[in-house]
C-alpha cells in the first residue's frame, strides 16, 4: 500500500474511532450552553420589569440542561487545571446562576436552596464553593432575619482571609466580615462587632510583619483603615492609610493619586480639614485631569469645613473656569456655590446662581434640586408670598421640562422634581397626589421612596391623616428599592395597624 | 496600447465575464477548491469534537493559542484562521482550479463548447506548473503582506501611517497585474512553468494596465462584499457567534466570485490583447 494512502486510512480509522479528547468536546459543549444561558440572563438584567416568564423560563431551561448534562457526581471528582475542571467550573457557576434566576423572580426559598446544593455539590471546587456560600448569605440576608447574619458568619469562618494566589484579602471573607459587622451594628451588638473587627485587623498586622515589602501590603492596609474606621479608632485609620500611602508612593499615576485623595477624604470625613487641605493642595499642586478636578473638589468641601467659604467659592470658581465645556462639572459647581452662598446669607447672589443653573441645564438633578431649594428657603425665611411666587414659577418651569421631555426616565425624574416642590411649598396633598401618580407609572425608584417617606411621616404628623400614610408606607413596604426603608415602612405599616 | 483602451478594455472584460455567470459549466474549477474549503470551515467548526480533535486540537493550539479552543472564542478566531489557511490551499489547489478555469472561459469566449471537465482533468495533469507559475506570485504576496505587519507599528503615529495601507494595497496591486496571464500562458500556449515566467514581461505592456485595472475594480468589490465591519468579534459580541462561522463561508463564496471575475477577465484580456501582440512581436 502506498504510504499516502496508509495515512489517509489511518487518519479515517483514528477519526471514526473518535480518538480525540471527549472532554474538550464536552468542555466546548457545556462552554457553548453557559454562554447562551448566560445572554438570555443578560437580556433580562437589561430590564427585568419587562421580562416575561418565558425568558426566564429559557434562561432557566440553559442552565439546567447544563446541571443535568454534566452532574457533580461525576464532573466534581476533576483533577484542579485538567479540562475537566473547566467543565466542572462551567456546571457549579451554571447550578448557582440557577439560584441567582431564582432570587430575580423573588423566589428566595427556591434559591436558597439551589445555593445549598451548589455549595455541597463542589465542595471540591473552593471558589465555587465560596461563590455559592456568599449568594446564599447574601440572598438570606436581603430577607432580613437572624439566618443572614448567621451564613455571613459561616463564609467568614469557612473562606481564608487572603487569597491563596495574590496573597492580598479574600474578598469574599471582606465582604463576609463586613456584612457580618454590618449586621452586628444594627443590632446594637456593638462591642461583638469591635472584637470581630480588632480580630481582623490582627490579621492584617500578623499578615503584613510575615510579607514586608509584599505587593499585596497596601490591600491589607486598606482593610484595616476600613476596619478602624469603623470603630472609631480616626488615628490608627489614618496610620494605617499613611502606610498604604507610603507604601505606594513609587507607583505614578491614577493609583497614587487616588491614594493621596482618599486619605485627604478620610481626614475630611474625621472632621479634620486642615490636613485634608494638606492633601486637597497636594493634589491640585501635582495631579491633572481628573485627579486634579478630584483635588478641586476636596479642597473646596474642606474649606467648607474649615468655615472658609469665601476660600471655597474661589476654589469652585476655579472648577467652572477650568470646565466650561463639561456641563456637568460646571452645574455641580455652580450649585455648590450656589449653596455656599445661601448658607453665608448671600441670598441675592445665591438665588441668582440657583436661577442661573435652572436657565443653562434645566434637566440637570441639581437644576431639578435648586427649584425646591429656593422655595424651601423663602418658606423657612416665613416669606410666604414670595415662597408661593416661586412655587408657581418653579412648577411651570418643571411642567414645561417634563412636556418637552421624550426621555421617560428624564420625564420622570423632573416629575419627582415638581412632588418635592410641592411639599416644600406645603402643598402636601397635592404633592402626595402626584407622587401616586408617579409609583403607578413607572414604580418606586429610591429618589421616590425618600419623597415617600417624608410624605407618608407629614400626612401622619401635619396632615393627621392615618389611613393616607398607612397607603403610603404600604406602598414603601412592598416597593421600596432600599431595604431599610421598607424595613421601616413595614414598621410603620404594623404600628399603625394595632 | 494606450491606456484609454486598456481602460476600455479592461471594462469590457469584466463585462463580459459577468454576463457568463449564468453557465454552470464556467463554475466546475470551484468543485476542487470548495471541496477544500467547506471541509475547512467544517474542521474548525467542530474542531473540538473528538472525531476531529486528535489533530485539530494541538494544530489550533499552535496556530491561535490555547484560548482558541473555548467557545465562542474559536468562532472570534475562525475567518482569520480560515485565512491563514486559505493563503495555502490558494497556492495549491487554487492555483490548479484557475488553471481549470482558464480554457473554459477561453472557450466560452471563443464561442465553442465549453467542456469543464476536460479543462479540470487538464489542470490536474498541469498541477506542479500551475502552483510553480504562481509561486512566486503568492510568495512575493505573503512577502508584501509581512513587510506591512512588521511596519505597521513601526510607523504608527506618523504621517505616512496614512499611506501604509495604500502602499501595501498599491504594491499587491501590481504584483497582481503583473502575473495576471501567468495561468494563460500555461494553459492556453502550453508553456512550462519556467518558460511562463519567463513570457510574463512580454504579457505587460500589452496587458499591465486593464490587468492593473480589473484588480483593483475586483478588489475593491470585493472589500465591499465582506461586509466591511462586520467583524467576528462584533458577531459574538452581539450574541450569535455561529455567525462568525457562516461569515467564514460568506467569505468563501465572495472569494470564488472573485476568482470567477478575475479568471474569465484574465483569460479574455489574453486573447484580445496580449497573444496577438506577442504574436505580432
Amino acid at each position: 500500500m502506498r504510504p499516502l494512502r496508509r495515512a489517509v486510512l489511518l487518519a479515517l480509522l483514528l477519526g471514526v474511532s473518535g480518538c480525540g479528547d471527549p472532554v474538550l468536546w464536552d468542555r466546548w459543549r457545556a462552554e457553548r450552553a453557559f454562554w447562551h444561558a448566560q445572554r438570555e440572563v443578560e437580556r433580562i438584567l437589561v430590564r427585568p420589569q419587562v421580562a416575561k416568564p418565558a425568558d426566564f423560563a429559557r434562561a432557566e431551561a440553559g442552565f439546567r440542561g447544563i446541571v443535568e448534562a454534566f452532574p457533580a457526581s461525576r464532573w466534581a471528582r476533576a483533577t484542579p487545571g485538567s479540562t475537566a475542571a473547566d467543565v466542572a467550573t462551567i456546571a457549579g457557576r451554571a447550578a448557582i446562576a440557577l439560584g441567582r434566576l431564582e432570587e430575580v423572580q423573588s423566589r428566595v426559598p427556591e434559591a436558597l436552596a439551589d445555593y445549598e446544593r451548589a455549595e455541597r455539590d463542589w465542595a471540591a471546587f473552593p471558589d465555587l464553593e465560596m461563590e455559592a456560600a456568599v449568594r446564599r448569605a447574601a440572598a438570606l440576608s436581603s430577607s432580613g432575619g437572624a439566618a443572614g447574619l448567621a451564613a455571613w458568619e459561616h463564609v467568614a469562618r469557612a473562606f481564608p482571609p487572603a487569597d491563596p494566589v495574590s496573597g492580598a484579602p479574600g474578598r469574599e471573607h471582606v465582604q463576609a466580615v463586613r456584612q457580618v459587622t454590618d449586621g452586628l451594628e444594627g443590632r446594637g451588638r456593638i462591642a461583638e462587632r469591635d472584637s470581630l473587627l480588632t480580630a481582623e485587623e490582627s490579621i492584617g498586622e500578623a499578615w503584613l510583619t510575615a510579607h514586608p515589602g509584599d505587593a499585596a501590603g497596601p490591600a491589607w492596609l486598606d482593610v484595616m483603615t476600613e476596619s478602624r474606621a469603623r470603630r472609631g479608632d480616626q488615628a490608627g485609620a489614618l496610620a494605617s492609610s499613611r502606610r498604604a500611602l507610603a507604601a505606594e508612593f513609587h507607583v505614578s499615576g491614577a493609583e497614587r493619586e487616588r491614594r493621596v485623595l482618599d486619605l485627604g477624604e478620610r481626614c475630611l470625613s474625621f472632621d479634620r480639614p486642615d490636613s485634608a487641605l494638606a492633601y486637597a493642595h497636594w493634589g491640585v499642586s501635582e495631579f491633572g485631569g481628573v485627579g486634579r478636578l478630584r483635588a478641586l473638589d476636596l479642597e473646596a468641601r474642606a474649606f467648607r469645613a474649615a468655615g472658609k467659604r469665601d476660600s471655597a467659592l474661589e476654589v469652585y470658581d476655579q472648577i467652572l473656569n477650568e470646565n466650561q465645556r463639561r456641563q456637568d462639572i460646571a452645574v455641580e459647581a455652580r450649585y455648590q456655590r450656589a449653596v455656599l452662598l445661601e448658607e453665608a446669607g448671600r441670598w441675592p447672589l445665591a438665588r441668582a446662581e440657583y436661577s442661573a443653573l435652572c436657565a443653562a441645564a434645566p434637566t440637570q438633578p441639581r437644576a431639578l434640586q435648586a427649584w425646591e431649594r429656593v422655595v424651601r428657603h423663602h418658606r423657612n425665611a416665613g416669606e410666604e408670598d414670595l415662597a408661593r411666587m416661586e412655587t408657581e414659577h418653579a412648577l411651570t418651569a418643571l411642567d414645561q421640562v417634563i412636556g418637552m421631555q421624550n426621555d421617560e426616565s428624564e420625564r420622570r425624574r423632573t416629575r419627582e422634581a415638581r412632588v418635592a416642590v410641592l411639599f416644600a411649598a406645603g402643598r402636601t396633598r397635592e404633592g402626595i397626589r402626584d407622587l401616586q401618580d408617579v409609583w403607578a407609572s413607572g414604580g418606586v425608584t429610591p429618589e421616590s421612596a425618600a419623597l415617600g417617606e417624608a410624605a407618608a411621616r407629614q400626612a401622619e404628623t401635619s396632615l393627621h391623616d392615618p389611613a393616607l400614610a398607612r397607603s403610603l408606607w404600604q406602598i414603601l413596604a412592598r416597593s421600596s428599592p432600599d431595604r431599610e426603608l421598607q424595613a421601616r415602612a413595614i414598621a410603620a405599616v404594623a404600628r399603625l395597624a394595632s | 496600447m494606450r491606456i484609454l483602451e486598456q481602460f476600455t478594455l479592461a471594462w469590457q472584460a469584466l463585462w463580459h465575464t459577468l454576463v457568463r455567470a449564468w453557465n454552470p459549466r464556467l463554475w466546475l474549477w470551484t468543485i476542487p477548491l470548495l471541496a477544500v474549503q467547506l471541509p475547512l470551515v467544517l474542521l474548525l467548526w467542530y474542531a473540538a469534537h473528538p472525531l476531529v480533535s486528535w489533530f485539530m486540537a494541538p494544530l489550533l493550539d499552535r496556530l491561535a493559542g490555547p484560548a482558541s479552543l473555548h467557545y465562542p472564542r474559536l468562532f472570534a478566531l475562525m475567518p482569520g484562521i480560515f485565512d491563514r489557511a486559505d493563503a495555502v490551499i490558494g497556492a495549491l489547489v487554487g492555483s490548479i482550479a484557475f488553471g481549470a478555469a482558464t480554457p473554459a472561459f477561453a472557450a466560452a469566449f471563443r464561442g465553442e463548447a465549453v467542456s469543464a471537465r476536460a479543462a479540470l482533468a487538464r489542470a490536474f495533469a498541469r498541477a506542479p506548473q500551475l502552483v510553480l507559475v504562481l509561486l512566486p506570485f503568492n510568495l512575493l504576496l505573503l512577502g508584501i503582506d509581512l513587510f506591512g505587519r512588521a511596519l505597521g507599528p513601526m510607523v504608527a503615529g506618523r504621517k505616512i501611517a496614512v499611506a501604509l495601507p495604500l502602499l501595501v494595497t498599491g504594491s499587491a496591486l501590481a504584483m497582481q497585474a503583473a502575473f495576471f496571464y501567468a495561468v494563460a500562458l500555461v494553459m492556453l500556449e502550453g508553456y512550462g512553468a519556467r518558460a511562463a515566467l519567463r513570457a510574463l514581461p512580454s504579457t505587460w505592456r500589452p496587458g499591465f494596465s486593464a490587468a492593473w485595472i480589473v484588480s483593483a475594480v475586483t478588489l475593491f468589490l470585493l472589500a465591499l462584499a465582506r461586509l466591511p465591519g462586520v467583524t467576528p468579534a462584533l458577531l459574538v459580541e452581539r450574541g450569535v457567534p455561529e455567525l462568525s462561522g457562516w461569515l467564514t463561508v460568506w467569505h468563501v463564496a465572495t472569494g470564488l466570485v472573485n476568482g470567477f471575475v478575475l479568471t474569465g477577465a484574465a483569460t479574455l484580456l489574453y486573447l484580445v490583447a496580449v497573444a496577438p501582440e506577442r504574436r505580432a512581436a
